[in-house]
């Protein structure tokens, strides 16, 4: 098989935290006197959102939205005790939405339905690049910070009930206030595939996967109006791959929009 | 850019980078890229932009000894000062007899790993004191800026993935390494058929884009790419010793017998391909950075290709990237 790199699609865009958003360390930085329940934050501290939530949540509702959560198209991921524990979707057409822009993991792999898959044939590089959404200081204004707990964040306690023996469990979590804004860079190569190319048939898609998510939720506590998120002042850029021979080039949005709604690919 | 001239290719991290548990360079971090991991991805990436045939022909001038580029190994630079690995069997407790080094501990001495490219080349001309893995002008600890002297830091990572029947959920972590905002790594990079200048830089533009190391769709390893000419001139062609800045695969009997000061590293792994999955390629065993060389050495690209495994060759790029010594460098036992 032969891949060549025609180019590549830039979005560049804000993402807004329309409700409070809470995206966890994964409780491994338990602290004495700390919050049990932190966001995640850079080297200085800000939150911010990482690349791998945006891509895991998005990759999980193109997968319902394209029709692929069957169970013969579903591989194990990750098994416990022998019995399949984590299963996702992942192919070898060649023309799936799913895993053309989300990628495939090399190998054999085992099917929820039963038997084996062999993904040898279909593996071609990842084209989206997904990277972290930093916080946008400037987004804070003053009389959001006047209510915020803690630098960049608020602090809700929250009461958990165990559903068993019914004893409650309150715990503080730590969540980015209403109103922040991120800003975002995703990246789809465009390839040409064995002469075949892909011209906009994933930026479609991948648009069609920014708009699951904001009809959908990031982090956690969703369930309870947490993580509504909308992505504002977008711009796309076209890097031809000939822009690689140049020492550097200011690129032009081939398309802007402020907000999905108002997007319209030419 | 000059025929065989040499530039400085500075790498300014974007996002932190997760590189495998089995790139345990220098014993300091995982942040690091051997010049044969780094030649991969840039031959990677000129494949990617320019296809599979015209990347075999670039191969085959490799194979072939006259390698139309070549690279030295990943290296760090902090605050905008780089640094190059100690050659090994210098003599540090010589330059602290002498009052060049001051250091109060012997085993600070042992915890040296970077000195400082024009310090090295120069014969060290200032007074030193190490700071960690580093050794630096003693003016810098007097500098009342009081800049933190730091590469980075390495943190943990969760990850997370989520069932799509049961949404029954598993975490796992693995660590990434950040780094400061004037920190990072760089590498020598010497063109030597000038009409491909372009397409190597843009080759190691995409590798920028790209990302170096693991979990690149999720941005980690993406980097700036600075191509400066302020490299020291490495002019003098008769030197005692050449010092290696890259791995190093010995391509005869000479150049085995050249070498002064050594440590052997082992390079293995699988066949990063579609048609080598999960294929174990041949293990190699190289020179690692610093070793030093009594003559100017070529090194060579090892086929590592599984016995029996037919559908393209693989290889490993053990071709030496060498740095005179100054005269007047003190190695143990050299005088
Ligand atoms: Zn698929």
């Amino acid at each position: 098989m032969d891949v060549i790199l025609k180019g590549k699609y830039i979005i560049k865009c804000k993402i807004k935290a329309v409700t409070g958003l809470h995206i966890g360390e994964g409780n491994n930085s338990l602290e004495i006197g700390g919050i049990d329940n932190a966001v995640v934050k850079d080297a200085e501290g800000k939150p911010y959102i990482p690349g791998s939530s945006l891509k895991g949540k998005m990759r999980s509702l193109m997968e319902f939205a394209e029709g692929k959560v069957r169970d013969n198209l579903l591989v194990v991921s990750v098994k416990r005790e022998g019995k399949p524990e984590i299963c996702i979707h992942m192919c070898d057409d060649l023309n799936c939405p799913v895993c053309g822009l989300f990628g495939r993991n090399h190998g054999s792999h085992d099917l929820k339905s039963g038997g084996k898959i062999d993904l040898t044939d279909a593996v071609i590089p990842t084209r989206l690049i997904v990277r972290d959404a930093k916080l946008i200081e400037s987004s804070i204004t003053d009389e959001m910070k006047e209510n915020l707990d803690l630098e960049w964040t608020e602090v809700k306690f929250e009461n958990n009930i165990d559903r068993i023996t019914s004893k409650a469990n309150p715990r503080q979590s730590e969540r980015v206030p209403a109103g922040v804004q991120f800003s975002a860079e995703f990246v789809i190569n465009r390839f040409e595939v064995n002469s075949k190319d892909d011209q906009k048939y994933y930026l479609e898609k991948f648009i069609k996967a920014m708009k699951l998510l904001e009809d959908d939720y990031l982090g956690g506590q969703g369930s309870r109006g947490n993580g509504k998120v909308r992505f504002v002042d977008i711009e796309i850029f076209y890097k031809d791959s000939s822009d690689y021979e140049k020492d550097s080039s200011e690129l032009q949005p081939i398309v802007t929009a402020k907000s999905l709604d108002d997007l319209k690919l030419s | 850019m000059d025929k065989n001239k040499i530039c400085r290719a500075v790498m300014s991290f974007k996002a932190p980078v997760h590189i495998g548990e089995k790139e345990k360079l220098y014993n300091i971090t995982r942040a690091f890229a051997h010049s044969d991991t780094l030649m991969s991805g840039i031959i990677n990436a000129y494949s990617l932009l320019y296809g599979k045939d015209e990347t075999e022909k670039l191969i085959s001038e490799f194979i072939n000894g006259t390698p139309p580029f070549e690279v030295s190994s990943t290296m760090p630079y902090v605050n905008f000062q780089y640094f190059v690995p100690v050659p090994l069997g210098l003599n540090m407790e010589e330059y602290k007899n002498k009052g060049i080094i001051n250091a109060e501990h012997q085993k600070e001495l042992k915890k040296i790993k970077f000195v400082r490219e024009k310090d090295l080349f120069e014969g060290f001309p200032f007074k030193y004191k190490p700071a960690g893995s580093f050794l630096i002008p003693q003016s810098e600890f007097e500098n009342d800026k009081k800049k933190t002297f730091s590469l980075g830091r390495t943190k943990e990572r969760a990850r997370v993935s989520v069932d799509r029947q049961t949404s029954s959920s598993n975490i796992y972590y693995f660590s990434h390494f950040e780094f400061e905002k004037e920190s990072g790594l760089w590498f020598y990079l010497k063109i030597n058929i000038e009409k491909l200048e372009n397409k190597i830089k843009a080759a190691i533009r995409l590798l920028g884009d790209e990302g170096l190391g693991g979990d690149r769709t999720c941005g980690l390893g993406s980097f700036d790419v600075d191509f400066k000419d302020d490299v020291p001139q490495f002019k003098s062609d008769k030197s005692k010793y050449y010092m290696s800045l890259s791995l190093v695969n010995p391509k005869d009997e000479d150049e085995i017998k050249s070498v002064v000061y050594y440590e052997i590293l082992t390079r293995s792994g699988y066949v990063y391909s579609k048609a080598g999955l999960g294929i174990k390629r041949k293990t190699v065993s190289v020179f690692g950075e610093g070793a030093v060389f009594s003559s100017k050495i070529c090194g060579r690209v090892v086929d590592v290709t599984p016995e029996k495994f037919l559908s393209h060759k693989v290889y490993c790029f053990g071709l030496a990237f060498l740095a005179p010594l100054p005269e007047g460098v003190m190695l143990f036992g050299s005088r």
